[in-house]
Order: structure tokens, then C-alpha cells, then sequence
């Protein structure tokens, strides 16, 4: 017996040692606990003073308004004060006031300022409220809503950036556009360089100015060399180190994991809110979305992966959750997409494994499309026998721009014919493939600059797509 | 021996082998697994269905060119989980469905309904040896199973709203109007082709136009008798609009139009005309004392090249058309 026992002992340590089995991929609700401890916080929170006495009317309020209106320097700072000290007595009347348009418009902008001043979070809700209002109903006064952009830095409240950052989504006059840009900057938020490259583009020459003013600014302080500068670095997560320098405060954080739960509403518009809102945050929100890929809720994770995808090199702080994120069935198709436009290089070893036969279709082509994005070198010998003509369409077409990503100028024909054939297929579908090309004739250099060229000039082609894939498709002939 | 006998004798042995080895003949083995990759994989065997698939708007949901020009070229993000969707079984039935990454251009597809998450096909049989091994599935029919899409903007709890969904004689389902029997035979199986807004004879079948005199004045009414949700439903580019003019005019006059705004147009009610409703409207103009037309028109895009004179017999289809006498 004793002899059986130790030949089983022998064999046993004879045998090669097994890799430990990784731990199943966590799903808990995350969302849910966060929000839970994060509300906990807030109401430990001190509240803000209540001064004794009761809420004052509108006319009250408006004689107090008239003070400020109707003095200067150190008399209306005083008026202002006296306002500030009411606190929360005064918010109900000052609310009204926003929107009541029967009286000196004179006094709506000195309700703005106080309610800055007061900056409780219930005036501040309104500052914020009347902000919205054109997203609920006609606004009479465009002018208020950028007064409200205008004057909400003054109270210094971190957690209504959330509020402007969707303000920005739905805005349409531009007077508001650049005071939310400039009020989200000055809350370390670079959000708002998109909507004035646009106004500072746009017809209206008198704003377009003051946009391309303020980008120069920002560009100035920044030491680059303009708004062009400051458009391509901000979203080549150039300024990731450098804002949101103090950390985001409980209500602030608070708004963030609440964006994240509306991840997984019904209403596809409110998701949307959620994303928009979400890839313009800052980093805190990154570490709040790596955590949500956790979440139990599929719509949330889902979700998180794509807003990091949206954020680009932003992001890169998500690169390990995401990585790991490839496990779990229906998250790994939008995390492998994050991780190529993230484009960190660590991530491609981890993609270049999912373009495995045996993995599922959709997460092979998200691979291939990310490893297209990341560029592949290194991974060649997994995607070239992709361009077996056996192989589905989209994972064929992705694996050979995946590929093109480390081809030189004259070695690229295989793939070329490839690309032509997809753009010249559905020109709907061109744009994605344009981009693949764009960098490679970027990166292959001078050999290509006639190509580039004649690329370029196609731009603005009414054909571009079918003459773009003419021009591959002769370039990918074999040359003498 | 009877010669007759024999025949029958030997008749009532074959007919036993036939019904023995017709019972307890194993069944054919099931097919291999597939994974499927493209909804034109479905073409081969099922070519009367796919084709009747690639005339319908679902096909066209990711590449029509309204359909893109509407969703700034889906820069509207919002708009592709319901024009490229994963399929409605893996992330279940009533519930959002989500966007998918691969073969966009194939928009709401075959994958996207029949696909289940074991990687057979939802159908209306059990065949596991056949190559896309189906199961029957009754879910398929299942007004949650549109609700993903279709209740975004509301339809399907406006369908729960009205008559047809109360179980009786009276009962009619998205499929009823939508997915009919081909050639009303349910042996034929269901028409792919998922008529809709496009399909004008359904545009005519959902409302009802009137008009008549009542104390002199002319009054149009316009009724849905038809639609079981409201009409127009479900896009927001959708609008249909009454008109009417003088007999002999050429100029068509806007009384009413029927639409849901667009989230931006704060200062629009949403006007849309529910299931069994009736709208009343009273042409409040002396020229109508006279001999006048009235026609209801319906359009996929809610704007006018000319909107101070809108053009509806070129820019808008003519649903129903009336005369009312002096």
C-alpha cells in the first residue's frame, strides 16, 4: 500500500505543471453600490446655512435686484452681499424671476449673478434649469441661457460641469456655446474646443472671431501653435495629466456614476446623453468607467466599453480593465474596439489572440478592426491567413487593413485590392477604409507622396469613393 | 389459394413494415453546428424569404440614403443599435437590443431576428438536421420581440393602448398588418417583405377621410380605422398633412398636419392621430362655402422645399382625396 502511495506521489510530481485556471470574469452591481456610497457621502455632507425667516416674494426679491441694478462699485457689491447673505430665503424668488419677462432685463442678469453668488446647490439647479430651458419649451431670451454659462463658474460647483458638458450637445445659439466652452475650461473641462471650431468656422463672422479668439487663448496658454494645435491634441488625450487638477467632489462624483446607470436606460436618447456627456469627462470618469465594466447590468458595460472607445487615447488608463474585458461574451467586441482607438501598444497581443478561429465571429472582426487601428506589428502571422478568400467578408477586409498598418509601398497589393474592393462595394461603408489608407500613406512616406497626391485631390469628389477605389486598385497590380 | 387473398395478405405485411420502420427509424443526425456570418448565407435555401427580406425597408436600414442624411451619416450614434442591431435573442426578448460591429450594411437582417445565442435559427419547426438546425419558436410573434426597435418612439405601448390588443375576436398583433400570411394562406408561411409606411394600400387601410357640410361650414374629419398605433408612428420624419382648395384651383391650402416633432422643435405639439381617433376640423374660409377638395397626403420627411407653399403632389403621397359640394 505504502509503495502504491508513493508511485501516485512520484507520477504526481512527475506532471507538468498546469497554468491555475484565471478567475471567471467578476459581474456585480457596481453601479449600484457605487451610487448607494456615494449618496451615503452626500447626505454626511454638511448642509448649507438656512437663515432664519421666511422665503421672500418676487417683489421683495426685485427690490433687492434693483439695489444691484441700480448702483455701482462698492454699493453693488454691497446690495449683492445682501442678497448673497439671504441664501436659500431668496432662491425661490430669484428662480422666478429667470423667467419672468415682464419687467427690466436688467434685473434677470443681476438674478444670474446672485444666484451665483449664493452657489447652494438649489440655486445653482436653477442657474442650470433656466440654462435648459429651450430643451423644454420656447425661449424667448437665447441671452439668458449664455448669462447662466457665463456667471455658473462663479460658483465654483464641479458637479454642473455634467450639466453644461449636455448643454453643449443640444445648444444652438452660439453667444451660449462659447460662454459654456469658456465656463467648462475654466473647470479644467476642454470639451468645448468642439463647438467653437465649429462656430469659429461658421457664417456668422461676428462669433466666428470671438470662437477663434478664445481657441487662440487657450492654444497661447498652452504653448501651441493655434486652434488647430489645440483641436488635435485634445483629442490625442494630450491634456489628460494637466485638468481636473483637484479631485472631483462627492456630488460631482455622484453625477458621474448616475451618467453611467442612464447607460443602461431604455430610451436610446438618453444613453446617448449618458455617452456624450461621459467621453467628455475627465479622468475620473475613466476610472468610474473601467469599474463599470464590472457591472452586471450588460447595457452599462456595453456602454462604458464604447464611451472609452469614444475617448480615444483619453482613455488610456482603461487599457488593463479593457484588456481583460475580452473575456466576457458581449463586452469583448466594443473593448477590443476601445483598445484600438486607445492605442496603446501593450494591447495588441491580447487583440491579436481574439482573431482565433475558435472565438466568435464578432469579437474576430472587432480585433482585426482595432489591431488595424492600433497598427499590427508583430502580429502578421496571425492575420495573413485571413486573406484566405475562405474567410468571411468583414473579417477579410478588416484583417487586410489590419495588415496594411505594417506594409511598405510596395509590398502592400494584396491588400490594396482588398480595400478597393470594400470601398468601391458600398461607398457607405468607405470612410473607415479611407482612414486605413490615409495612414498608411502617411507612414510609407515619399514613394507614395504622387499617390497622397492624387488622393487628396479627390477629397471633395462627388465620386470619391469609386475613384478612390480605382486608384487602389491599379496601385495594388503588380509593378515592374 | 385466393389469388385476392394473397395480394391483400401480402399488402397488410407491407403496410405493417412501412408503418414499423416509419416509427422506429432513427432520425436523421443533427447538422453540425454553423456559425452564420452574413444574413446571404440564409439565400440558398431560403430564397423566396430573403428576397422578399432585401425589398423591405429593413434591408435598407443601415445604407438608404434618407436614413443616413437623417442620422448625419449616424454620427447619431443613438440611431445604430436599432439600424445594425445585435440579434433581438441574445440580448433578449423586450429587451434594447444592442449595436452590433460586423456587416452593418445588412442592416436589420436575418441574424438579427433568427439567430439564437446557441447558434441555431429561431423558426416556425423543429429540424435539427437541417443545416441551420430550427427551432420552433413561438416567441418570434411576440409583439415584445419588436419592441426593442419599434417601442423607442413609443408604437408598440401605443399598439397596448388600443382595442386591437385586447384578446378576442378583435385581437390584431404587429404581425397582423406588418408580417401577413402570403396570400393570406398560413401554410405559405409570413411575408418578409414588413410593410409599413412605404406600402401605400396599408397608408390608405389606417385612416379614413371625410368631409361634409354641417351648418354650411365645411367640416373634414379624418379617422384612424386602421393603424393599431398612431398614425403617422413610430419616425419623427414622418408627418402626413391635410390640405384643401377651392374646386378648380391649382393651389393646395394646409389646414392640419399629423406628426411627433423632433425633440429640438420644443415649440410643436405632437399631433399624431391615436388608434380609433378621430380629428375634426372646420375649413374656417368663405372660399369654402363653394365646391372644394380635400386630400390627405403623407411624406417620409417632415420638410418642404418651399415652406410658405408647400408643393404635397410633388413632394408628399396622395393617401385619400374628397369633394364636398357647395
Amino acid at each position: 500500500m505504502r509503495r502504491l502511495a508513493s508511485v501516485w506521489l512520484f507520477v504526481a510530481a512527475c506532471a507538468p505543471a498546469s497554468e491555475p485556471a484565471p478567475a471567471p470574469y467578476t459581474l456585480e452591481p457596481v453601479v449600484v453600490r457605487e451610487l448607494s456610497t456615494l449618496e451615503a457621502a452626500l447626505a454626511r455632507e454638511p448642509a448649507s446655512p438656512r437663515p432664519a425667516g421666511p422665503p421672500l416674494e418676487l417683489s421683495e426679491a426685485r427690490d433687492l435686484l434693483g439695489a444691484v441694478v441700480g448702483s455701482e462699485g462698492k454699493l453693488r457689491l454691497a446690495a449683492l452681499d445682501d442678497l448673497k447673505q439671504l441664501g436659500e430665503r431668496v432662491v425661490p424668488a430669484l428662480r422666478a424671476e429667470l423667467v419672468a419677462t415682464d419687467d427690466d432685463p436688467a434685473l434677470r442678469a443681476a438674478a444670474v449673478e446672485a444666484l451665483a453668488e449664493i452657489a447652494s446647490p438649489s440655486a445653482i439647479e436653477a442657474l442650470l434649469e433656466r440654462l435648459e430651458r429651450a430643451r423644454r419649451e420656447p425661449d424667448p431670451e437665447p441671452w439668458m441661457r449664455a448669462h447662466c454659462a457665463w456667471r455658473l463658474p462663479l460658483a465654483k460647483a464641479d458637479w454642473a460641469a455634467d450639466r453644461l458638458l449636455l448643454a453643449l450637445k443640444y445648444e444652438t445659439d452660439y453667444e451660449t456655446v462659447i460662454w459654456l466652452a469658456r465656463s467648462l475650461e475654466a473647470s479644467g473641462s476642454l470639451a468645448g474646443v468642439v463647438g467653437l471650431d465649429v462656430i469659429a468656422r461658421g457664417p456668422d463672422a461676428e462669433r466666428a472671431a470671438e470662437a477663434t479668439s478664445v481657441l487662440q487663448a487657450w492654444a497661447d496658454a498652452r504653448q501651441l501653435a493655434g486652434p488647430a494645435e489645440l483641436i488635435a491634441a485634445y483629442h490625442g488625450g494630450e491634456f489628460v495629466a494637466r485638468e481636473e487638477p483637484t479631485p472631483p467632489s462627492v456630488r460631482a462624483r455622484l453625477r458621474t456614476w448616475t451618467r453611467i446607470q442612464s447607460l443602461s436606460e431604455w430610451q436610446l436618447r438618453g444613453v446617448d446623453d449618458a455617452r456624450f456627456v461621459l467621453v467628455q469627462s475627465g479622468p475620473s470618469a475613466v476610472d468610474a468607467l473601467a469599474k463599470a465594466l464590472h457591472d452586471e447590468n450588460r447595457y452599462v458595460r456595453v456602454h462604458a466599453a464604447q464611451v472609452l472607445e469614444r475617448m480615444g487615447p483619453r482613455a488610456r488608463a482603461a487599457v488593463d480593465p479593457l484588456i481583460d474585458a475580452l473575456r466576457e461574451r458581449e463586452l469583448a467586441p466594443p473593448a477590443a474596439r476601445a483598445l484600438g482607438r486607445i492605442g496603446e501598444a501593450r494591447a495588441r497581443r491580447a487583440l491579436a489572440a481574439e482573431l482565433d478561429a475558435a472565438r466568435r465571429f464578432e469579437l474576430r472582426v472587432a480585433a482585426a478592426r482595432a489591431l488595424a487601428d492600433l497598427g499590427a506589428e508583430g502580429e502578421e502571422g496571425a492575420l495573413q491567413p485571413l486573406l484566405d478568400p475562405a474567410t468571411p467578408l468583414d473579417l477579410r477586409n478588416a484583417a487586410a487593413s489590419a495588415l496594411l498598418s505594417v506594409r511598405g509601398f510596395d509590398d502592400a497589393g494584396a491588400e490594396l485590392a482588398l480595400i478597393a474592393a470594400a470601398i468601391e462595394a458600398n461607398a457607405a461603408e468607405a470612410p473607415p477604409y479611407e482612414a486605413t489608407v490615409e495612414r498608411w500613406l502617411a507612414r510609407v512616406g515619399e514613394p507614395a507622396a504622387e499617390l497622397r497626391t492624387r488622393w487628396a485631390e479627390l477629397a471633395s469628389d462627388p465620386e470619391r469613393p469609386r475613384k478612390r477605389a480605382e486608384l487602389l486598385a491599379a496601385l495594388a497590380q503588380p509593378r515592374t | 389459394m385466393n389469388p385476392g387473398r394473397i395480394v391483400l395478405a401480402l399488402a397488410v405485411v407491407g403496410l405493417s413494415a412501412w408503418l414499423l420502420l416509419a416509427v422506429f427509424r432513427p432520425p436523421p443526425p443533427p447538422a453540425p453546428p454553423r456559425a452564420f456570418t452574413s444574413s446571404s448565407e440564409c439565400r440558398d435555401c431560403h430564397a423566396g424569404a430573403y428576397a422578399e427580406w432585401q425589398e423591405s425597408w429593413h434591408s435598407k436600414a443601415w445604407v438608404d440614403s434618407d436614413v443616413r442624411m437623417l442620422s448625419n451619416d449616424f454620427a447619431n450614434t443613438d440611431c445604430i443599435d436599432c439600424h445594425a442591431p445585435r440579434p433581438v435573442f441574445e440580448t433578449g426578448i423586450g429587451q434594447r437590443v444592442l449595436p452590433r460591429e460586423t456587416r452593418r450594411v445588412e442592416g436589420v437582417d436575418c441574424i438579427a431576428c433568427h439567430l439564437r445565442p446557441d447558434d441555431r435559427i429561431a423558426g416556425t419547426i423543429d429540424a435539427p438536421s437541417a443545416a441551420c438546425r430550427p427551432v420552433a419558436t413561438r416567441e418570434l410573434a411576440n409583439v415584445d420581440f419588436c419592441a426593442p426597435c419599434h417601442n423607442q418612439h413609443n408604437t408598440v405601448d401605443q399598439w397596448r393602448a388600443s382595442k386591437y390588443a385586447q384578446p378576442g375576436p378583435g385581437y390584431q398583433d404587429c404581425l397582423s398588418c406588418h408580417m401577413p400570411y402570403r396570400d393570406g394562406d398560413p401554410s405559405k408561411g409570413r411575408d418578409h417583405r414588413m410593410h409599413g409606411g412605404h406600402d401605400l394600400e396599408l397608408v390608405k387601410r389606417a385612416v379614413e377621410l371625410r368631409v361634409k357640410r354641417v351648418d354650411g361650414k365645411a367640416v373634414v374629419e379624418v379617422e384612424n380605422v386602421g393603424a393599431g398605433h398612431n398614425y403617422p408612428t413610430d419616425e419623427r420624419s414622418r408627418a402626413s398633412d391635410l390640405f384643401w382648395r377651392p374646386r378648380g384651383e391649382t393651389t393646395w391650402r394646409h389646414l392640419y398636419r399629423f406628426r411627433n416633432p423632433y425633440r429640438f422643435e420644443v415649440d410643436l405639439p405632437n399631433t399624431e392621430l391615436p388608434a380609433h381617433a378621430t380629428l375634426t376640423r372646420e375649413i374656417d374660409d368663405p372660399a369654402a362655402a363653394g365646391a372644394i377638395e380635400v386630400a390627405l397626403f403623407y411624406k417620409f420627411s417632415p420638410y418642404w422645399t418651399t415652406p410658405t407653399a408647400p408643393d404635397p403632389e410633388r413632394e408628399a403621397v396622395l393617401v385619400h382625396r374628397a369633394e364636398l359640394e357647395p
